[in-house]
């Protein structure tokens, strides 16, 4: 186990992509952590005088917003956001789904159909659709953010982890753990779950870019965080109003979204390689 | 097949039935009441409780949702509220627009990333291999509303080339659509377009070790029909599936573009149908998307199963 473990980590070191990735979502914790060190600003504290400022100017190397506030304040700030939602909801969503997709596959029958129709259900919607509408029945807000991105994720998880239990039940470590009396509890946890481990923490890193964009999606149609609060849908939405005169608002904000999501879909894509190094190509 | 076909047909039912109760019961808990949206600020209580009455939003939710299930069955969406027309006859107005978005979506992904995709396997580990494969996953990673932003203030603010809203009309020529279409199409067509490009290239990837090609090259064809006819093919079922399952992302990627662009489609009408609380329009409108997603999906599930006979879905449960 230490060996493969070993040798997974190795691949992953010399996958150069997959270290860019995880380079750059390390910058962007510690940016999310130690925002207040970083800039002198609130990321809410307007200065009507200084509004609109290009980037390059004095103390604002981002420029400024329509109410002078410091853009890269507002961005360092609104990271925070991006990176609880990804994290969380895919923790949330992951789990449940882990849980749904366990249970269908390893009982299989009416409880399998069952599961599987509810999810199928849920992934009968275009995910923007279920999570606007989600949003809009739940009222915007950090924690419905949460729970919308969560439910919508609810249906990958289930599925991924159900076709790896269909798979792994049929193992003979599992039929003889079973032959030894292990009841189904522990033959769902301790000998299962372990063995779905390498696509559902792949299908998870990737998950966190998708839900980084699912909340700045939802931001952007102002249905997330509201104003003043930073998030980088709500300064992507606001700068759409100053495009013509001030691109910067709106370039940035989009620029730390991709960077962002980039970085998760990099070290996600070196991390599918270096589980599995035949799907490599 | 058949089986499979008609299983798949029938499991259908719970599915629709599960996302006719998931629209039903969100658009219920939307906030603001539909009658007082319907009558205006001006309304009285009196008038606004009429109102509730005569749409049976007094009556038990079951009795709500039952009667909202028979009106689905007969195809009668009901009536939007802010726009006071048929919910269905809103919805054929706006559908063929965000088909038509789209296609030409599909279309522009397509043409970019096939060639790419087979440039890149034929030329692996290449400078063109590595540097298209990592701007795929950019494009994967791609804010779409973010891109159409940009496109908007390079295309139309500082170029001038293409209008930033609207779709045009006809009586001005099909030239006015195209221009109109161009920049919302591009912004779609950017994440369908990295995938094609990284499925085409790993499919072809396959196919080019395949014993075959092998033959092929021995006999002494020459390269570009070893690809282009033997290998081109074959590697395109892959394609051809995940083509099937971008057209239903492409629904939610739609919401967003037509959002930016002010397309009449089917995103834009439902986005403005839940800023004005129309809940009928919204109800109407998810529970349209939601059937045409499935619908796309079976026919991608039976064209996933036809090409590959050796898969079985079945799963008779567990020990």
């Amino acid at each position: 186990m230490e060996h493969k473990k070993n040798k997974v980590l190795k691949r992953l070191k010399k996958n150069k992509l997959a270290m860019v990735g995880m380079v750059i979502v390390i910058i962007n914790v510690i940016l999310a952590i130690f925002a207040p060190l970083i800039t002198p600003y609130d990321p809410n504290e307007m200065h009507l005088e200084a509004s609109l400022l290009p980037p390059g100017s004095q103390g604002h190397p981002l420029g400024t917003d329509e109410f002078g506030r410091d853009l890269l304040t507002r961005i360092l700030y609104g990271s925070r956001v991006s990176l609880i939602v990804g994290v969380v909801s895919i923790g949330i969503g992951g789990t449940i789904g882990t849980l749904l997709g366990l249970i269908a596959g390893f009982y299989g029958g009416k409880i399998d159909s069952f599961i599987m129709r509810v999810m199928d259900g849920l992934f009968a919607f275009p995910y923007v659709l279920l999570a606007i509408a989600l949003m809009t029945a739940l009222g915007a807000g950090l924690h419905n953010i949460i729970i919308a991105v969560s439910i919508i994720n609810v249906p990958g998880f289930a599925r991924i982890v159900r076709g790896e239990t269909l798979v792994v039940k049929e193992q003979d470590y599992v039929e003889a753990a079973r032959a030894l009396g292990a009841k189904n509890k522990r033959l769902l946890f301790w000998h299962i779950l372990p063995n779905c481990m390498a696509p559902l923490i792949v299908y998870a890193t990737m998950g966190i870019a998708g839900a980084i964009l699912s909340e700045a999606a939802l931001s952007f149609l102002g249905l997330g965080i509201k104003p003043p609060d930073p998030s980088w849908g709500s300064i992507l939405k606001a700068g759409q109003e100053f495009l013509g005169v001030a691109p910067h608002i709106s370039t940035f904000s989009g620029l730390a979204i991709l960077f962002t999501v980039l970085g998760f879909n990099l070290f996600g894509d070196g991390l599918r390689d270096a589980l599995d190094p035949r799907l490599k190509q | 097949m058949l089986k499979y076909i008609v299983k798949r047909i029938l499991g259908l039912i719970p599915v629709l039935l599960c996302v006719s109760v998931v629209v039903f019961i969100i658009t219920r808990v939307i906030p603001g009441d539909p009658a007082a949206v319907m009558l205006g600020p001006q309304a009285t209580n009196e008038a606004v409780e009429a109102l509730r009455q005569k749409l049976g939003l007094e009556d038990p939710l079951l009795v709500q949702y039952g009667r909202f299930l028979l009106q689905l069955i007969k195809g009668d969406l009901g009536i939007s509220i802010a726009y006071h027309q048929p919910v269905i006859n809103l919805i054929l107005n706006a559908f063929p627009n965000t088909v038509l978005l789209a296609f030409a979506a599909l279309l522009i992904a397509t043409i970019v990333a096939v060639p790419v995709g087979i440039i890149s396997a034929v030329k692996q580990y290449s400078f063109f291999d590595y540097f298209s494969m990592t701007l795929a996953l950019v494009g994967v990673s791609m804010p779409v509303y973010w891109l159409g932003l940009m496109l908007v203030l390079v295309f139309s603010i500082k170029l001038q080339l293409f209008p930033a809203i609207g779709m045009g009309s006809l009586e001005n020529g099909l030239g006015d659509i195209i221009s109109h279409l161009v920049l919302p199409s591009i912004a779609l067509s950017t994440i369908p377009m990295a995938n094609f490009a990284r499925i085409t290239r790993s499919s072809m990837l396959e196919v080019i070790r395949q014993d075959y090609i092998r033959t092929a090259r021995a006999k002494g064809l020459q390269e570009w029909i070893v690809i282009g006819k033997h290998a081109l093919k074959n590697s395109m079922v892959p394609l051809l599936t995940v083509m099937g399952m971008q057209i239903s992302m492409m629904l939610s990627g739609a919401v967003l573009t037509e959002t930016i662009f002010a397309w009449p489609g089917m995103g834009r009408l439902i986005v403005d149908a839940i800023e004005k609380r129309d809940f009928m329009m919204v109800q109407g409108g998810v529970m349209f998307l939601a059937f045409i997603f499935v619908m796309v999906n079976l026919i991608v599930d039976i064209l996933y199963v036809w090409v590959n006979p050796r898969i079985n879905y079945d799963n008779k449960g567990g020990k």
